[in-house]
């Protein structure tokens, strides 16, 4: 019986220790991440700048580049690649994780005996722009060097050592699992010392038997449609938590509905379609006319065109909609309740740079959610 | 006196504020495109085949992209695949798949198999998806991936690897194909498609054989398809590469023969070097003359010889009436321009507004020299056109006695000819040669009739009428209706009839015509101001005001029509080939072209002031509201100081003192002018504050407004645009700029023997004046000072009167004085 008694306490230290260790690695590492906007046209000026550092916001998740399969070229190809200072001349001394996101194109074509030349070629992309843009968020040094100085200095690694983590997103499928899945673990090969981060979405969190677990360490939770009602939620995270340790990313100022003739197709990026947004036009895009606003939250596509991957088709009409913060509320009680997420960290996508400062009390709200 | 920085700050910017309205007004001749200024009033499209109209004359070779040239061959192209799919394929949907849809994105279409859900409506892609075209969808494949790796296609679409070459990869995958295919297929259309493949890609891999093999073996002897020259202009530079240079230019010349889309790209190419070994590849007389003709294309000079060998070997060549409309064009360029716009070739033909006098005249040294050599040119020119029209019954008839009747009335007084060549001319039907027609006559009415007579009148204002209502038919760039209008005013200046020249003028205001034009308030008085007397002001306001005008004189001064009121287009080109509709000038005052009475009563005083009939300025100064000069123009801005005062360079600061206004001014003048012809104790003191007057209201004092509309700093140079001087005559430069009248007072004051600080102040105002005088004359004859002029009154000043009370008020005021007149010692 006391031996009884004993193992019980010992299981129960065991468990409340674990529960407490758990709790505080979240409050170590627990942060708010800002996923870069993916808008060309916007640029992060010294007034923005000058809000991150008000409200802390220290790191940064940058879209390296994208990926998608091009029938003419008859092979994946990586498009939007930031390589350009310029993007990031305010963005010194703040922490950056590179992002590649790729459709799930890209595994439907690629036959798997490519694959390991995709994740190599990746690899190499991800190694050119991540050096570009860590030197760019380095603090300046403004010391003139001359030619035989450059010549001497090595290429400078530094990047790897100050990056942990690369996020990879992709909406895969139940045909497309297999290729992807190898070319995560292939691609990992490429970067010891830094873990690979999958995006997961719901369908990927509730489905999980048949779309599979990515072969990482830690995934990131992708909460594109924010406004789900609570009983969604409940339903959503009824089952045992995801075997990975989850981090949050969620669309905070704004989320783009997707529709056909009434019929809702899904959730976009605001990021990806703001350089078309009526808002947006004075940042000079060039394919605004493509678009034509009709009313003040949405605008209908004029002509076919690709928008991150996706086909849209004359009269699609996109809507900006406003995500709602007591959605997002109900959202993290849900999780804390369901103990579904690791909360280490929430990934704040869709950053409208015009809107950071009326947001900054939430996102404080935010923070003291992850507690 | 102010310190001098403050002083010079002040010029400054008062400069700026004058200047300023210029800019925003577009009066400015730079930036314009030279068809602004250029007299072109003969309809360069007037028989001409809508793919030349880029080779029409202009400054700029090429910059008249009227017409989509490509789409021209794009619908034949389309039209050659409807012919092979089926009467029920559309042009358009042929059109959007072929030419209006990226290339990769019907690539992935097809690839996610939504072909068929995403061009639904496409009656083109419901063709070729058709089963049983499985080939010809294989081919449209193809195609698209050549076409992307041609246009759109990165190398290396990773920019990692920079040994690869997608684009050489694919078109080697689209030969490799093609190659199969020509042995297999029995489908002709698509045979030749796919041997089309083949010249083009073989030429871009740099297989000049195959590319020469390909094209000989399918297309050297195909007419009737579009493919043919698109394959050629290929041919020819695989042949270019090869170093056979002339006969490249052979072929480049049978492709700017065959069809549109290669025409810009021929004539850049073609090589002018080789004239006589391109000629021997030529197997008629017809591909003789289109040589000749690449030849003489973008050529700006005399080009008679060329187009002289064109006639004889093949006078129904479709590119000789450009040629001719384009040699036409350049002799009334050559000879008109300078005489309505007062520009030669975008640069302003005169100097002063003395020069642009004369050139009304041609009485202009070089100018003069210049007409007599384009005339003779002219004159040989439409003999030659003559001669032709004489032996060729089968020649476009109307064009060419159009182009002679043209011809005869740039040359001048050949009033008979016109009307002949003019009642040769048998097709009325076509606006375009109606229009040229009403041109024609209106060009030669002066020559029939005084153009002062109520019957001139009359037939100039139907004339117009008629040519505004066909003026469509014209090139827009071109302004052939304000231009006229322009030129009319001129001819009515030559008559000495201010009144119409400049109502003519003012309804032509749009053209750039190398004269100050300013802001809105000057706008319509700025011809008047140049050209008019005092009593065509009255006779100006009895025609505003007369209630029932006759159709010349409604015609004149009825509001501006859109014609008229086209603004300047700061550039024609523009991005997809088609100009932008130009905009209507929305800075000109809305009663334009007529001034108000208000504004005449104004100018009609201040031209008295200039004459120094201070009387008549007066009494036009009397039908003005009190405040009118504080509520009109910048009047208020540049009348400021008491003019009566001693001279304060520039007042800018404070509100308009209490009784100055010019009505005020003119009458102290007229007071003071009285006392000043008495002897007596009050003579000097009003001679004195006469000579302030005069002082102020000189280009150097700060009531300059009375005076003139406008100033700049480079008035008083010798300048080389004619907007910045104002003056209209050498006395008026006198006056204004060399203080004649001022100075004239002062030496009256002073021999009026003022007491001792009067003569001072006097002394001092008088050296002022010289040294300025002096300035104005240096900067006006372009002498270089080599040390700063000073004047025997400051001399005398410090001689005799610097033991006064008011030189010592003097220094105490303009402490740099003392330095100034230290500096006289040491000479």
């Amino acid at each position: 019986m006391r031996i009884g008694v004993l193992k019980f306490q010992v299981l129960l230290f065991l468990f409340l220790s674990m529960g407490h260790k758990n709790h505080a690695q979240t409050t170590d590492t627990a942060k708010v991440v800002l996923l870069f906007p993916d808008n060309l046209n916007l640029f992060v000026n010294e007034k923005n700048r000058a809000q991150l550092d008000q409200i802390q916001l220290k790191d940064l998740l940058i879209t390296n580049f994208k990926l998608d399969w091009s029938a003419a070229y008859g092979s994946a190809y990586p498009y939007f690649s930031r390589k350009n200072e310029y993007y990031y001349i305010n963005l010194s001394g703040l922490n950056y994780t590179p992002r590649i996101a790729i459709t799930n194109r890209v595994f439907q074509y690629t036959p798997v005996s490519e694959i390991p030349e995709l994740a190599r070629r990746t690899s190499e992309k991800i190694n050119i722009v991540s050096e570009k843009i860590w030197s760019a968020t380095q603090p300046r040094d403004f010391r003139y060097y001359t030619v035989e100085e450059k010549k001497k200095s090595p290429t400078d690694p530094s990047w790897r050592t100050s990056i942990k983590e690369i996020q990879i997103d992709c909406d895969w499928d139940q045909h497309t699992q297999s290729a992807y899945f190898l070319f995560v673990e292939l691609l990992q090969k490429y970067f010891p010392g830094i873990a690979i981060n999958c995006t997961i979405r719901p369908k990927h969190y509730v489905e999980r038997r048949k779309l599979g677990i990515p072969p990482v360490k830690r995934a990131t939770f992708l909460y594109e449609n924010p406004n789900r009602t609570v009983p969604e939620l409940r339903r959503m995270f009824k089952g045992k938590p995801y075997p990975l340790p989850l981090d949050v990313a969620l669309p905070l100022w704004n989320w783009v509905q997707w529709s056909r003739n009434e019929q809702f197709l899904g959730a976009m990026h605001w990021n990806a379609t703001s350089s078309f947004d009526p808002e947006y036009s004075s940042f000079g895009s060039g394919v605004n006319n493509q678009f034509s606003s009709i009313d003040s939250t949405g605008f209908r596509i004029l002509r076919d065109t690709v928008v991150d991957g996706q086909f849209l088709l004359k009269n699609d009409r996109l809507v900006k909609s406003p995500t709602d913060t007591m959605a997002i509320k109900s959202f993290f009680t849900t999780l804390n309740q369901k103990n579904a997420v690791a909360n280490r960290q929430v990934i704040l996508i869709d950053w409208d740079v015009k809107k950071l400062k009326a947001y900054a009390s939430f996102i404080q709200n935010i923070r003291q959610m992850l507690h | 006196m102010h310190p001098l920085y403050k002083t010079f700050a002040k010029c400054c910017i008062s400069l700026l504020a004058i200047v300023y309205p210029y800019f925003s007004v577009n009066g400015c001749y730079e930036g314009n495109e030279y068809d602004e200024f250029r007299i072109a009033w003969f309809n360069p499209a007037l028989e001409v085949a809508t793919d030349l109209e880029p080779f029409f004359y202009n400054r700029y070779f090429s910059s008249y992209d009227l017409i989509d040239l490509e789409e021209l061959d794009y619908r034949q192209n389309c039209q050659e695949w409807i012919q092979y799919l089926g009467a029920d394929v559309k042009l358009e949907d042929v059109m959007t798949i072929l030419y209006r849809t990226p290339k990769d994105r019907l690539l992935d279409t097809y690839a996610d198999g939504k072909l068929s859900t995403y061009y639904a409506d496409n009656s083109f892609i419901r063709a070729v998806l058709r089963p049983e075209r499985s080939e010809v969808l294989d081919y449209l494949l193809l195609a698209f991936k050549a076409e992307f790796a041609h246009f759109s296609a990165k190398y290396d679409p990773w920019e990692i690897d920079e040994d690869i070459d997608y684009r050489k990869i694919t078109l080697q995958k689209v030969v490799d194909t093609a190659e199969k295919k020509i042995n297999s297929l029995q489908d002709s259309f698509l045979l030749q498609r796919y041997a089309y493949q083949l010249v083009v890609q073989n030429r871009y891999l740099d297989n000049y054989e195959d590319c020469q093999k390909y094209y000989r073996q399918f297309f050297a002897a195909e007419k009737k398809s579009i493919l043919a020259p698109w394959s050629m202009i290929h041919y020819a530079y695989s042949l270019e590469q090869e170093g056979d240079t002339a006969q490249s230019s052979y072929y480049l010349s049978r492709v700017f023969d065959q069809c549109s889309s290669k025409k810009i790209r021929c004539s850049r190419i073609f090589d002018r070097k080789h004239l006589d070994a391109t000629l021997g590849f030529a197997q008629n007389n017809h591909e003789k003359a289109v040589i000749w003709a690449l030849q003489i294309l973008n050529n700006n000079g005399p080009a008679l010889e060329e187009i002289n060998t064109m006639l004889q070997l093949d006078p129904q060549c479709n590119v000789l009436p450009m040629l001719i409309g384009r040699e036409v064009n350049k002799i009334e360029d050559w000879i008109l321009t300078p005489q309505v716009t007062f520009f030669s070739y975008n640069s302003p033909m005169s100097q002063t507004l003395s020069e642009v006098n004369s050139l009304l005249t041609a009485d202009l040294g070089y100018f003069k020299k210049n007409q007599v050599k384009d005339r003779q040119y002219l004159r040989s020119f439409r003999t030659m056109l003559e001669q032709y029209v004489k032996s060729n019954s089968d020649a476009q008839q109307d064009f060419l006695h159009l182009a002679i009747a043209h011809l005869y009335l740039v040359e001048g007084e050949q009033a008979a000819m016109v009307e002949k060549n003019l009642a040769a001319v048998v097709i009325r039907s076509n606006p375009k040669i109606q229009l040229q027609v009403q041109v024609e006559r209106l060009l030669n009415l002066p020559n029939l009739m005084d153009l002062q007579s109520e019957a001139a009148k009359t037939s100039m204002v139907n004339l117009f009428t008629q040519i505004a209502a066909l003026s469509g038919n014209i090139p827009e760039s071109l302004r052939l209706y304000p231009k006229l209008l322009l030129y009319f005013s001129r001819l009515f200046q030559r008559k000495g009839d201010t009144i119409t020249a400049g109502l003519l003028y003012n309804r032509s205001i749009v053209v750039p015509s190398n004269v100050y034009q300013g802001s809105q308030y000057y706008l319509p008085l700025g011809y008047f101001d140049r050209y008019a007397s005092l009593t065509d002001i009255d006779q100006l306001m009895a025609l505003i005001n007369k209630k029932d005008k006759n159709r010349f004189e409604v015609f004149l001064t009825e509001p501006l029509n859109n014609l008229e009121k086209t603004a300047f287009r700061v550039s024609f080109k523009y991005p997809f080939n088609l100009s932008p509709p130009a905009p209507i000038a929305t800075y000109l005052p809305k009663d334009m072209p007529l001034p108000s009475i208000n504004q005449l009563w104004d100018l009609k005083g201040m031209i008295a002031f200039r004459q120094n009939n201070l009387q008549a300025a007066k009494d036009a100064y009397a039908h003005l509201p009190e405040d009118y000069w504080n509520t009109n123009y910048a009047f208020k801005n540049y009348l400021r100081q008491d003019p009566f005062s001693e001279a304060n360079l520039l007042a800018t600061e404070g509100e308009l003192g209490e009784g100055v206004n010019k009505t005020k001014v003119v009458e102290g003048m007229l007071a003071l002018q009285k006392e000043a012809e008495n002897p007596g104790s009050k003579q000097a003191p009003a001679l004195y504050l006469l000579g302030n007057v005069y002082f102020n209201t000189s280009f150097w004092g700060a009531n300059w407004m009375m005076t003139y509309y406008g100033k700049s700093t480079s008035e008083l140079e010798y300048t080389d645009y004619v907007q910045y001087t104002l003056d209209n005559s050498a006395e008026n430069r006198e006056a204004y700029y060399e203080l004649s009248r001022a100075i004239a007072c002062y030496k009256k004051a002073l021999a009026a023997k003022p007491d001792d600080d009067l003569a001072t102040r006097i002394t001092y105002m008088l050296a002022r004046c010289d040294e300025m005088r002096q300035r104005a004359k240096n900067l006006r004859s372009r002498i270089r000072e080599t040390a700063p002029y000073f004047s025997p009154y400051f001399q005398l000043l410090k001689d005799k009167y610097s033991k006064t009370l008011a030189f010592e008020e003097i220094i105490a005021t303009c402490p740099l004085l003392e330095e100034h007149l230290e500096q006289g010692d040491k000479r």
